[in-house]
């Protein structure tokens, strides 16, 4: 009995303290004060991960390797993307050294182009993260340009600036079937 | 009768609000900068593979700019004739008229 009435006290003082702790407003939230802490990190990072892991998981992949997606995704990403994720030729920008969480450069090759990281990156897109600056594409984009934006994506690491700014500038045929 | 009305009248609205929403990329194209195909007729195609889907995507971009230059030129010597009626004389006169060479294909 005395032990459940020590776990009553403890969880109270505790509850206590962290509603004290959110009300005092010592917590800091600028984005270019220190970065969290290992602990808030992980929880915020494994929070996220699991999280899309889960609602990207039964999404099907399309066939990917059609040229002319890298002409539709690339324009799309060097109008909503280049800004953040930066472009081949460019180290950093406003917002990606201004962003906190950092958005990741897009340019340097991270991960392998399987399944998963496609659904994934699709998901992100599509749907945006919460709390992190990455917009939810999917209110104005239909998931084939989407699709086409995550096929840009994969070959974006292999260019150069010139193959770049051919395959992003947004000529005639570009996007006509929108 | 007045519902019905009324269904119709938001299904309309959030058409028009959908649309309007959307991201369209004929916003983007006016002032857009043009691929730079030059360059790249210029670079060594020895070391590209054309079976690469990057090379292929590039292909495609600059002849559809190629295609888009030529039809801009045709409308442009269109507009030009419309000027000036169909006095051939006049038109023969005219000083920049065969500035509208053909465009160097880039492939």
């Amino acid at each position: 009995m005395r032990f459940i009435w020590h776990s009553i006290i403890v969880c109270t003082l505790l509850f206590v303290a962290t509603v004290g702790f959110v009300y005092s407003g010592i917590y800091p939230m600028a984005a270019d004060s220190s970065p969290h802490n290992k602990i808030t990190f992980w929880l915020l990072e494994t929070l996220r991960e699991r999280s899309i892991a889960r609602a990207a998981q039964d999404i099907t992949v399309p066939n990917l390797d059609d040229p002319a997606l890298l002409l539709m995704g690339g324009a799309d990403y060097n109008d909503m993307c280049v800004a953040c994720h930066l472009k081949p030729g460019k180290t950093a920008s406003d917002m990606s050294v201004g962003l906190y969480p950092a958005p990741p450069n897009l340019v340097l090759a991270a991960q392998a182009s399987d399944d998963e990281q496609l659904r994934r990156q699709f998901w992100i897109i599509k749907h945006g993260i919460r709390a992190s600056g990455m917009p939810a594409w999917g209110s104005g984009h239909d998931d084939e340009r989407i699709w086409a934006m995550v096929a840009f994506l994969q070959k974006l690491p292999a260019l150069n600036p010139l193959h770049y700014q051919i395959l992003t500038a947004r000529s005639t045929g570009t996007g006509a079937s929108h | 009768m007045v519902n019905f009305s009324k269904v119709v009248l938001g299904l309309a609205a959030v058409l028009v609000v959908t649309t309007a929403h959307a991201h369209d990329p004929s916003e983007h194209k006016k002032g857009a900068e043009k691929p730079d195909c030059a360059a790249l007729a210029q670079s060594n195609r020895s070391a590209m593979d054309m079976n690469d889907p990057i090379m292929q995507a590039m292909r495609k971009q600059c002849m559809d700019e190629y295609q888009d230059d030529k039809k801009e030129e045709r409308h442009h010597h269109e507009k030009e004739k419309g000027h000036h009626g169909d006095d051939h004389h006049a038109k023969e006169k005219m000083p920049h008229d065969n500035h509208h060479g053909e465009k160097k294909k880039p492939y």
